[in-house]
């Protein structure tokens, strides 16, 4: 034990009070700080906001508007929309959407809409009624009705399904409006129009913001169960009041600082930053787990006085907890390069409770164990009865020590390694569930997404956004937009259907020359063009065009509506809209590409491509130069780091071999499961180096010894880990309980690798940095001989 | 007794003039404790100007503000002919955009008629494809050019389509016209009014609209949702067209305010006059299609 740790451990346990002091008053400032702390999800902070494509959508937000888009579709149970309580309904529910603060007026498109219009053309000239002023009364005016939907290829399929049985109104909100307002004003809507023979199902953006802060409180019931189940699993560990009780309250106390920093820091409760308490939680019981195992063990002398085995067990734990300690906050320090904002936040507020744990679980749950009176001999027996644990840990030790077996488990793990890079290479990246992955399939979200993408079609808009030094109404301009819109409705199947400015012109053309679909062309003179754009918002409002093109006619946007988001859709259409734009060159025209769901889910996928591997390799590299540095051995490094990649490896492979895709909450995994997976190597490795030093004993001794002591450690604290990250599998937040699933699974296997591989993979390197004492040793004693 | 009798005889004469239409070409002033009806019905004569026999603007300057203070200007000449029910025509209406550019000669032609329930007919003359196409009235509740008005604000609503009832009669405290920053109208004595709307599923739940006792003009107006909550006010500055003669009361500004987008449309109405003895035949399909603006 070095003795700068030991003089360290003194010191802390002299000034024992003045530690609890402040550790109890930071505890109760930051409890403070926390009292009104906010539950609040902005999805914009799982974008990577510097990627090109967010930034496209940005501009496009900023000058078209529909941030808060939000679909809404009414369903009739029996019969079809066409009968007048029905209609009487669509036109109550628009004119009440006229009536929220908030909600963009020119944006409610409703087959009840004040801008929703039928056009009839003939000889004579153009005639535009509104399509559904006042439900019809009659069978005739309702069989007209129909035609009229039938005929308008605007509406059909497109704002009442093809089946007639439901209508969907579009909204958006202006961008002031808060999701909770939003997700709570359509809920009461929601509530007041539906019934039996009515469904609503309303879906958009500000919704699932709004279910993701629903869902939200319920994180802290699933906190409770996550207490109580590490509770029942450090009694069977300890089977004491003070193994139960220290490690929740010195954890707690880590969890409030970190929370009170972060909320300090501004950052919020999201989906994200809410599994920060867990993860801090488990992280510091893990710790405490080693600290009071390693008490136990101490007490396990009937002569030892508590004070004293307090300082000896802090002098051992200190240089390995401090190193686990710095290898997490690696782990989460490494997140903050990747670029998407919730996971930097996650990084930054994890990192900081980790810290905390260090203070908490190695300095005031042992300065509160100083003072509390010595075991009794029966409990530290207690303690240590775990009988299966110990044989299964003792046949380990056998077993690493046996050549062939050592083989044959090296060889297992590479077989499974080999096995797992055609996992690796049939990993498909990106999203391809309908709906929102952050949510289960049943969720009433996912419900309504599927509902409307089902009857409606094509949902998943994808925006090019374009940009002109003058005017964009001439005939060249909108021929370059109308080219590209033919060109990518061609060559992407996908492609529903598209709406820009150049629609409104073709369309006014037509309506010009008696309707007649050959006139649905750009027209040839740009003073016509100029005319008919004139002629179009005659009769509209001043905001009703804003979403087509900006009122100084300089930017406009040519959106499509995809049917479907899975990846290959995805990267087909960025990919078809880079080759067209890279062989067709338009100077009066700038066209940035691309916004939309397909435009942020490229983004998210580029960014998962581009992070994912250099983030796992730059964790691996630190982690190895990090634990080099302080046995000041290489092979150290490599012995800590080997069973952490193989883990990752069969992990990864799952995601290819079960079909899972690689969503962005799997960035986070590799760091966090190398961070915290290195924590059990790292103690094993710390009680080998200090057996080893100890004189008395063989390696097979050593290694018994240390299987038993710091392995039974590790096995129990690893289950508490990652039973404390288990429990978000009780998350209604998919995005929760997919991370934590992964996050445990890989978690376990780095504790079995570590537990197995590395005894083994010190045997067969036996390297300098442990073995260099029992060397010196038998070379001692030959010379002695 | 005389007194009382010849009062009763007055106030039995006055329901009967304003209980129906009022008379073309007559000018009809507002007069302490007339009541609601009486005070709309000469609104209405005066906004539609059927006191005159023709009309003639010769620069209506429209200017679209949003929020950002961002500004877009159209100029429109102005010409209607008052038709007095002949034909069963109240009035003729021809509108010709002389700003931007781009779009100047673009001309929409206009046939109000008597009966209310009648639609108006309207041609639009496209300069640039040289066509008039007839196209349908547009809806009461479609937007006046492109503007935060209605086109009922400016030419279809009617007395008939509203009933009121009178608030009181009161000082108008002011309106502060946002173009210019300057208080208009303040002190003026008013009727205030508050029109509900008979046509069902409506826009707006009522207006409480302020007649300024001397012009007989709508100075201010606010409307109110069902929620009761103001979502629109509209201001007119009223003047006289040559007070020492003919003392037609006539719009000169307008601001008309959506407090929903927190967009509104002026208009200045500059140079106005009337009785010029316009020709109908200005008014024609075919004089649409010869014209050059």
């Amino acid at each position: 034990m070095a003795a700068w740790m030991h003089k360290l451990a003194r010191t802390i346990i002299h000034f024992r009070i003045y530690v609890i002091s402040a550790c109890i008053l930071i505890s109760f400032f930051f409890a403070n700080v926390l009292k009104d702390i906010k539950i609040e999800t902005h999805l914009e902070d799982f974008l990577p906001q510097k990627h090109p494509f967010i930034q496209v959508q940005h501009k496009l937000t900023d000058i078209f508007g529909g941030l808060n888009q939000v679909s809404i579709a009414l369903e009739v149970q029996e019969g079809t929309i066409f009968e007048k309580g029905f209609l009487d309904k669509v036109l109550s529910f628009t004119e009440d959407l006229y009536l929220l603060e908030g909600i963009n007026i020119s944006r409610i498109n409703s087959i009840a809409s004040r801008h929703i219009k039928h056009v009839v053309a003939n000889e004579e000239g153009f005639f535009v009624k509104r399509l559904l002023r006042l439900p019809p009364t009659t069978p005739q005016e309702m069989r007209e009705f129909k035609e009229r939907v039938i005929s308008n290829p605007n509406v059909y399929g497109k704002m009442i399904s093809k089946d007639f049985k439901s209508t969907l109104i579009y909204v958006d909100f202006e961008s002031k409006a808060k999701t909770s307002y939003i997700f709570n004003v359509l809920g009461d809507l929601k509530k007041q129009y539906e019934d039996k023979n009515t469904y609503i199902y309303i879906a958009g953006r500000p919704i699932l913001e709004g279910w993701l802060n629903f869902y939200l409180p319920r994180m802290l019931k699933i906190l409770i169960i996550s207490f109580i189940v590490i509770s029942f699993v450090l009694y069977l560990t300890f089977r004491s009041k003070r193994g139960v009780i220290l490690p929740l309250i010195d954890s707690s106390m880590a969890t409030l600082w970190g929370m009170g920093t972060m909320k300090l820091l501004g950052l919020r409760l999201d989906p994200s930053t809410m599994l920060v308490p867990f993860i801090i939680l488990s992280l510091g019981i893990s710790h405490s787990v080693h600290t009071l195992k390693r008490y136990y063990e101490e007490m396990g002398d009937p002569k030892m006085k508590s004070k004293h085995a307090i300082i000896i067990t802090m002098s051992h734990l200190f240089l390995p907890g401090l190193v686990c300690v710095i290898t997490d906050g690696l782990g989460f320090l490494s997140l903050r390069f990747v670029p998407i904002p919730t996971i930097k936040s996650m990084a930054m507020a994890s990192g900081l409770g980790i810290l905390a744990n260090f203070f908490t679980s190695f300095m005031f749950t042992p300065c509160i164990l100083s003072f509390m009176h010595r075991p009794k001999i029966l409990e530290v027996r207690r303690e240590e009865a775990h009988k299966w644990v110990d044989t299964l840990l003792s046949k380990l030790s056998i077993f690493s020590l046996n050549k062939k077996a050592g083989t044959v488990i090296v060889s297992f793990f590479i077989g499974i390694c080999l096995v797992s890079f055609v996992g690796i290479g049939k990993i498909v990246v990106g999203d391809n569930t309908e709906g929102s992955s952050y949510l289960y399939p049943h969720s009433p979200y996912n419900q309504a997404e599927y509902f409307i993408n089902r009857n409606f079609g094509g949902t998943n808009s994808y925006y090019i956004f374009v940009e002109s030094k003058g005017s964009l109404l001439t005939v060249d301009k909108l021929k370059a937009m109308d080219s590209f819109q033919n060109y990518l409705a061609g060559e992407v199947p996908q492609v529903g259907s598209y709406l820009s400015i150049v629609g409104a012109i073709k369309a006014l053309n037509m309506f010009m020359f008696e309707g007649k679909k050959s006139y649905f062309t750009i027209p040839q003179k740009n003073d016509v063009v100029a005319q008919y754009w004139f002629l179009y918002t005659l009769s509209g409002f001043p905001s009703d065009y804003d979403h087509l093109i900006s009122r100084n006619e300089k930017f406009a946007n040519i959106k499509f509506d995809f049917k479907d988001h899975k990846s290959t859709t995805v990267a087909q259409a960025v990919k078809k809209t880079r080759e067209f734009f890279r062989e067709s060159r338009f100077p009066e025209l700038k066209f940035y590409y691309a916004g939309g769901d397909i435009g942020v889910l490229y983004a998210i996928n580029d960014i998962i491509r581009k992070t994912i591997i250099p983030n796992a390799i730059f964790i691996s590299l630190l982690i190895f130069l990090f634990v080099s540095f302080i046995y000041r051995s290489f092979v150290a490094g490599s012995i800590l780091l080997l069973p952490l990649l193989l883990s990752n490896i069969i992990v990864f492979s799952l995601f290819g071999f079960l079909g899972t895709t690689i969503t962005a909450e799997t960035l986070p995994l590799v760091s966090l499961s190398e961070g915290l997976g290195i924590n059990f190597g790292i103690y094993i490795l710390a009680r080998l180096h200090e057996d080893m030093r100890e004189k008395r004993k063989t390696y097979k001794n050593i290694l018994y010894h240390t299987l038993i002591t710091s392995g039974k450690a590790v096995f129990f604290s690893g289950f508490i880990v990652s039973l404390g990250i288990f429990v978000w599998i009780f998350s209604s937040i998919l995005l929760q309980v997919r991370l934590g699933m992964n996050l445990c699974a890989s978690l376990i296997l780095n504790m079995i690798t570590s537990l197995v591989m590395i005894p083994v993979l010190v045997w067969w390197i036996k390297p300098r940095f442990l073995f260099g004492a029992i060397r010196r040793r038998l070379a001692q004693r030959r010379r002695q001989m | 007794m005389r007194k009382v009798l010849l009062f009763f005889v007055m106030a039995f004469l006055s329901v009967g003039v304003f209980a129906q239409e009022l008379e073309y070409g007559k000018v009809y002033p507002l007069k302490a404790g007339m009541g609601a009806d009486e005070v709309m019905r000469v609104m209405y004569h005066n906004k539609y100007s059927l006191f005159a026999q023709d009309y003639f603007l010769p620069k209506s300057k429209v200017l679209y503000v949003d929020t950002s203070g961002y500004t877009r200007t159209k100029i429109a000449r102005r010409y209607r002919i008052i038709k007095e029910g002949k034909g069963g025509i109240s009035y003729k209406d021809l509108i010709v955009v002389t700003y931007p550019t781009e779009i100047k000669g673009l001309a929409i032609l206009t046939w109000t008629y008597e009966d209310f329930k009648k639609d108006q007919n309207v041609w639009l003359w496209v300069p640039s494809l040289k066509k008039v196409r007839k196209i349908s009235a547009s809806e009461d509740d479609d937007a006046f050019m492109g503007s935060d008005l209605t086109v009922e604000d400016v030419s279809t609503r009617r007395f008939e389509d509203e009933t009121y009832k009178l608030i009181g009669e009161k000082v108008f405290d002011g309106y502060t016209f946002e173009h210019t920053q300057e208080v208009k109208s303040k002190g003026k004595p008013c009727f205030v009014i508050e029109a509900t709307p008979l046509k069902p599923r409506w826009y707006y739940s009522k207006r409480l609209v302020w007649v300024d006792k001397e012009t007989g003009g709508n100075i201010y107006e606010e409307y109110y949702n069902k929620k009761g909550k103001v979502f629109k006010t509209r201001f007119i500055e009223w003047g006289w067209y040559k007070p020492e003669t003919k003392k037609y009361p006539m719009q000169i500004a307008i601001e008309c305010k959506d407090l929903r987008t927190g967009h509104r449309t002026v208009i200045f109405n500059e140079e106005q006059e009337y009785d010029q003895g316009i020709s109908e035949q200005n008014f024609t399909v075919k004089a649409l299609m010869r014209s050059r603006w």
